[in-house]
């Protein structure tokens, strides 16, 4: 029996922690954004098939339409800036210390009207009537936010946007003139630098935009929340795309074209071909790619190309989305 | 003469099981010793003599028992076996101190002379009332004479349940409710308080290392204990923060009985456990010496075999400790140091993000060590002294591992935010004075120094708090069947202004009925980690500790009626025990009903959080054949949205124990019913008061083990098999969470399926 018991604990001493065997590399061409979509915006190009421009997200403030009748006004929200309406329309004597709600960010579908500044001016006639409001841009401090300036937009045509600015702080004023480009769907502007910044390659040059912006999204509650999320934009010029989620990547062939609706909203893509979950308790969060969806994109150049994203993840580190394309 | 009146409880009480541990043999004789010296003068050697030990109700003869002498002049101890016909032959004659032990039966001591033909009839054991206990007193006594109710798990419980580590141990138990992560671990719930309101003792020292408020069961391995005992209702006044639901005293081996012990055991269950451990330790004169090893091995468990990810984490422990005791008539020291190191692969599955190439995997290595020094002085029959320090370390690495499993090359992800050693330290010294100036007061006065420090990423590096208290209780006994124990203690922490702490216990006999009463006041400092944890995972997730919180308090009420009858050959035992329990400034994780991407620790301050309960349990015995059990607790705690509405779960647990003493052998059935349960999480707005409510719902699910022993070579084999999880639970549906993207899914680990297991155990005792 004494014996039974030393083999017995032999056996026992031996078992250990199993090894892996090696598996197969993925099949496919494989396309990694390399510059983290948390801090970089990284415009990419199905022609040549890489990212051919990038720059920080929170490079900017301010943006603005570049088109010849373009009004729309965009916010950096994931920088943490927002705007909230006021009923002034003196920014001279606008009144920062009353209680602020409604702050409010561009929604993604890139329409004008969803702007978090809304529709300031308008330009249906010939004669252009502005609205004058005063909006406060703030900035998002953990759950309330802070006031930095008073901004109130009061010129725009084809060229050239003009807007006052009041520092909460100081109650500097100062009026901003803002260029309009040919070359670029929108150019910005940055409070801190106190210039304007094209950020955008030529527009003829790119089709995704590959960035942070904010969503609203919905709890289990059904609370809206604002948050924060990583996807994908389209080059608002002209590019579109649509989703098929009945083929697979493999099947979709040039013949399928003509059957899909094509979008050119803004966030056709958008963040949701990913999803994420989070434990708390170990600290971590893990995304995965949302299976069986293929997106159809129009390209700049109007050739088609098929894409299925493969991951979030390159390195190990969320931020990085890799995926397959091909043209069509 | 007090002490006379211990040791004729000792006689008096019955006992449930009798395996006498070296602990409870110390105890059992230095109660005997005392007497022998107060009755005795001299002694006389004669011819040698036989000892038969026969069962007092069937008058069998009882094979196997321990049987310790010692000469009453010369102090010279020595312990023999009984044989099959239950003799100890080869006896010097003359007057020595007895004790007699074996399973199934009272202790037996007495002083007597050895004659020629000497007949002992041992008394069966029927109740759990007899068990040895040292928590919450300096003095050990029985567990039914002292004034807390304290369950006790002796190595025979242990041995019935099969159980490795205390979740196991105690995971049947009505009023006790498992909760398992695979990385954490398991904690419990004692009576619908969690993990961070219950203290964790080593021998009265407390352990340190929580991770998310828990610690984690599976390291607190049982291979070196000798009993673990467990108090229900705040012990705040000895024991400090976090005694507020329970007190868990692990009370480790001491071998002062025998010359030599080696033991070795052996366990494999065919999840994929395999579990080694060995005991071995000498005496010489009055000290002690013992080591203890283990090595305790998983493979982890997942629903899908072939997968890397598992629910239940693959680990290795292991776990190693040394004991030193010295014993004489009036003091006694121990040293005692228990060392765990474990190792946890959270290996993660294959996935398509990874392009079914690369894998995350996160590595845990754990360090534990407790380590205690007590010395215990009895100055006179009404003055003694016990001073405990203890030191408590705890450290876990996360290292997060890119595992190339194209190549098979694994490298550290180059992402401090996936990397994190969290390291805790804690030092706590404490000294008792017991002093019983007349019999009917036994007073205990004491301080008690807690220094705890930790650091790590999440706990926003160094920090370190501080507890030091003054602490006093005293029993009067107005009456002989009355024990009116009042308790206060006062606090000094470094970072609250910690409540005076007070308590008031008592006990009535009357006949075959015992009642208990306590009403306490219990208080818990918020954890590390609730006042300084900061995860923020870029901007989707910030969740924060909370530096303003406030210790929580409680007030506890206490109810205990019990009810114990022995009949010719059966006994029936009967427990009903009532408690409410009013807590504020409960301790809550609350979501920002605006953004619930943001989350803090808070305290609930818009009104009591109330816990209350009724627990039932009814034995009988049929000796020595049988043990029936059956219990049941009904909890009830407040809704969050309306603190006087309750959401009510009824456990349910039986057990049966077959015992062949004849034969050697027990055939256990052990049955739980977990009724399903609801947790409350709330909503906050910006001033922290809770606007929204959410509701977590776990399932129901039934849990049952079969067990069969078999003990052979005179006892000292003993072979165990049998099933665990015979309804082979492993998720049971669970619901709830009202965070954006918060859900982890709709399931709860409970279980790792349906598993048989075969156990081995070899003990070799001379002494």
């Amino acid at each position: 029996m004494r014996i039974l018991l030393f083999l017995l604990g032999g056996v026992l001493l031996a078992s250990c922690f199993e090894e892996d065997v090696p598996v197969d590399p993925y099949p496919g061409d494989v396309t990694t954004i390399e510059n983290n979509i948390s801090e970089y915006y990284s415009y990419f190009d199905f022609e040549t098939g890489r990212v051919i421009h990038t720059h920080k997200f929170d490079d900017w403030d301010l943006g603005f339409a570049c088109g010849k009748n373009d009004w729309h006004v965009r916010v950096n929200s994931p920088k943490g800036l927002f705007i909230a309406p006021t009923e002034s329309q003196d920014i001279l004597t606008v009144d920062f210390s009353f209680p602020v709600t409604g702050w409010k960010f561009d929604k993604p579908s890139g329409n004008p009207d969803s702007s978090a500044v809304g529709k300031w001016v308008d330009n249906s006639g010939d004669l252009y009537n502005y609205s004058n409001t005063v909006y406060l841009l703030g900035e998002k401090t953990d759950v309330s936010y802070q006031p930095l300036f008073a901004l109130q937009f009061i010129f725009v045509d084809s060229t050239r946007y003009q807007f006052i600015s009041k520092d909460f702080f100081t109650s500097l004023i100062d009026t901003i003139t803002i260029l309009k480009t040919d070359s670029a769907n929108f150019t910005f502007y940055n409070f801190k630098l106190k210039s304007q910044l094209n950020l955008e390659p030529e527009k003829q040059k790119y089709d995704l935009i590959f960035q942070i912006y904010y969503e609203m999204l919905y709890t289990d509650d059904g609370i809206p929340t604002p948050y924060p999320v990583r996807g994908v934009f389209l080059n608002p010029n002209a590019v579109e795309a649509a989703l098929d989620t009945l083929d697979s990547f493999d099947e979709i062939r040039e013949d399928n074209i003509s059957t899909y609706q094509f979008s050119n909203k803004a966030d056709i893509i958008g963040y949701d071909w990913k999803d994420v979950t989070v434990d708390f308790d170990a600290g971590s969060a893990v995304y995965f790619i949302v299976q069986g969806r293929t997106y159809i994109i129009r390209s700049v150049e109007g050739n088609y190309y098929k894409l299925k994203f493969l991951s979030y993840t390159f390195n190990g580190i969320n931020g990085y989305p890799r995926f397959e394309f091909k043209q069509i | 003469m007090e002490v006379q009146k211990e040791n004729s409880n000792l006689k008096k009480q019955n006992l449930n099981n009798c395996i006498l541990t070296g602990f409870s043999l110390s105890i059992a004789k230095f109660f005997g010793k005392v007497v022998l010296l107060l009755m005795l003068s001299s002694f006389a050697r004669a011819q040698t003599s036989t000892l038969s030990l026969k069962d007092a109700v069937t008058g069998k003869a009882v094979p196997f028992a321990t049987v310790c002498f010692e000469d009453v002049l010369s102090g010279k101890q020595s312990c023999e076996i009984s044989d099959e016909k239950g003799t100890v032959t080869s006896l010097a004659a003359g007057k020595y101190l007895l004790s007699v032990s074996c399973l199934g039966y009272q202790i037996h001591t007495d002083t007597l002379l050895l004659t020629p033909n000497l007949i002992i009839n041992l008394e069966p054991s029927y109740f759990a009332l007899d068990q040895v206990v040292v928590t919450g007193t300096i003095k050990p006594r029985m567990a039914d004479n002292s004034i807390y109710k304290i369950n006790v798990y002796n190595r025979n419980e242990i041995k019935n349940k099969a159980a490795g580590n205390l979740t196991e141990l105690v995971s049947k138990e009505p009023n006790i409710q498992i909760s398992r992560n695979g990385v954490l671990g398991s904690s419990m719930s004692i009576n619908g308080l969690s993990g961070e309101h219950i203290k964790i003792l080593i021998n009265g020292v407390p352990v340190a290392g929580r991770q998310n408020g828990i610690i984690d069961l599976n390291h607190l391995n049982l291979n070196n204990v000798d009993h673990i005992e467990t108090i229900e209702g705040p012990m705040s006044v000895i024991y400090g923060s976090n005694a507020m639901a329970g007190t868990i005293n692990i009370i480790t081996r001491e071998f002062l009985a025998e010359k030599y012990v080696a033991s070795v055991q052996a366990n494999y269950e065919s999840v994929g456990i395999y579990r080694l451990n060995g005991n071995a330790a000498f005496r010489k004169n009055n000290h002690s010496f013992s080591l203890n090893l283990a090595r305790n091995f998983s493979s982890g468990f997942g629903l899908n075999d072939t997968s890397r990810y598992k629910i239940w984490k693959p680990t290795l422990q292991y776990d190693a400790g040394f004991n030193y005791a010295y014993q004489n008539n009036k003091s006694r020291l121990s040293i005692k140091t228990q060392y765990l190191n474990e190792e946890l692969h959270d290996n993660d599955s294959l996935r398509s993000e990874f392009l079914y190439e690369e894998a995350l995997d996160k590595y845990y290595y754990t360090h534990r060590l407790n380590s205690t020094a007590e010395y215990q002085v009895n100055f006179n029959k009404t003055l003694s002294l016990q001073v405990t320090g203890g030191h408590s370390f705890y450290q876990r690495k996360k290292i997060t591992y890119l595992n190339d499993l194209v190549n098979l090359v694994k490298t550290r992800l180059n992402d401090p935010d996936e990397q994190d050693t969290t390291t805790i330290g804690l030092i706590s010294q404490r000294s008792i004075v017991a002093f019983n100036p007349v019999k009917s007061i036994e007073t205990q006065a004491g301080y008690d120094i807690t220094y705890e420090s930790g650091n790590g990423k999440r706990i926003q590096g160094e920090q370190n708090i501080g507890d030091y208290a003054l602490f006093f209780t005293t029993i009067l006994k107005p009456f002989n069947n009355l024990d009116i124990q009042p308790g206060l203690r006062l606090i000094h922490n470094s970072k609250y202004e910690a409540p005076v702490v007070y308590s008031l216990n008592t006990k009535w006999n009357i006949a075959d009925f015992r009642f208990r009463f306590s009403y306490g006041k219990g208080f818990r400092t918020p954890t590390l980690k609730e006042l300084y944890l900061e995860f923020v995972d870029g901007w989707a997730h910030n969740v924060f500790g909370n530096e303003n919180l406030k210790a929580e308090t409680a007030q506890n009420l206490n109810f205990n009626a019990g009810y114990a009858k022995t009949f010719t050959s059966s006994s029936v035992e009967f427990e009903l025990g009532i408690f409410y329990n009013k807590m504020k400034n409960k301790i809550d994780f609350l979501y920002d009903a605006n953004d619930p991407t943001w989350a803090q620790y808070f305290n609930i301050d818009f009104g009591n959080y109330i816990n209350k309960g009724i627990n039932a349990q009814i034995q009988y015995k049929f000796h020595p054949w049988l043990t029936l059990k059956i219990g049941t607790a009904t909890l009830g705690n407040s809704k969050l949205d309306n603190l006087s509405t309750f959401t009510y779960s009824t456990n349910f647990s039986s057990s049966v124990l077959y015992t062949n003493a004849k034969y050697g052998f027990g055939v256990n059935l052990f049955y739980k019913y977990n009724d399903d349960y609801r947790i409350y999480n709330g909503e906050t707005n910006v001033e922290g008061e809770i606007v929204e409510i959410n509701e977590s719902y776990i399932d129901g699910y039934h849990d049952m083990d079969f067990i069969i022993n078999y003990s052979i070579l005179h006892s000292t084999l003993n072979i165990s098999s049998g099933i665990k999880n015979i309804f082979n639970n492993t998720l049971i549906y669970s619901s709830g969470s009202g965070a954006v993207h918060g859900g982890s899914g709709n399931s709860t680990p409970v279980g790792w399926g349906r598993t048989f297991f075969v156990q081995l155990s070899y003990n070799f005792r001379k002494y």
